[in-house]
């Protein structure tokens, strides 16, 4: 039998400490990415490039429409105070599918937030978009 | 009869403390697996209680800096049902 597929909504981003789902959140992105540089010396003797990891960068992105004014507050206070906050993911389940479900893949890490967007249009809700940068090891 | 009061204190200490509905509880353990499995244990003992989980239970990594290999960390909030 296939394995259950994980749907959009179990998958969810975790943010701060303790950390808490990222409430009324609508989308949300993780990027792990490296960065190659090609290690190819004059020994090699191929014309193929030996490409080889130099370093590693993670980031979060949460949308959510959660535009209370004490998050908003929170958001632009944590914007300014360059701190690191928790940032994770995880599969979420139970009750407004908040509950951490400690899946094999969940990692977290040390994140900035360095980028904020809030998308405020004419009778719509308004919608904020948040990305963490990760700083330091996601494990 | 010292002899005999040392071990039911041992036994004592050993027996999980009953969880309180909307209080944090935090679990620790060195490596993610091992916190995951203690957060298993924790939720296993607070259905038998009759309570739920409220939200959160995810396990971060805590650390001084980064020579720290730093400790896996959970805090979980049970609700009555």
């Amino acid at each position: 039998m296939a394995e259950t597929k994980l749907m959009g909504q179990n998958f969810r981003a975790f943010v701060g400490s303790p950390a808490a789902a990222v409430s009324e959140a609508v989308n949300c992105q993780v990027t792990i990415s490296g960065n190659m540089e090609d290690g190819s010396t004059k020994d090699s003797t191929s014309s193929w490039q030996e490409e080889q990891m130099v370093s590693k960068q993670w980031s979060v992105t949460v949308e959510s429409v959660d535009a209370t004014l004490a998050n908003l507050r929170a958001l632009i206070t944590q914007f300014n105070s360059d701190s690191k906050v928790n940032v994770g993911f995880d599969q979420a389940g139970g009750a407004q599918n908040r509950v951490a479900q400690n899946a094999d893949f969940a990692r977290s890490g040390d994140a900035i937030l360095n980028d904020l967007s809030i998308v405020a249009n004419n009778r719509s809700t308004i919608q904020v978009s948040c990305q963490y940068q990760g700083s330091g090891e996601l494990s | 009869m010292e002899k005999n009061e040392k071990p039911k204190a041992a036994e004592a200490a050993r027996e999980p403390e009953a969880i309180k509905p909307g209080v944090p509880v935090k679990v620790e353990g060195t490596t993610r697996e091992e916190a995951a499995a203690r957060v298993k244990d924790l939720r296993r003992r607070a259905h038998e209680q009759g309570l739920t989980e409220k939200e959160g239970g995810f396990i971060h990594k805590v650390r001084k800096d980064f020579r720290d290999p730093g400790i896996y960390v959970a805090e979980l909030v049970f609700v009555k049902r």
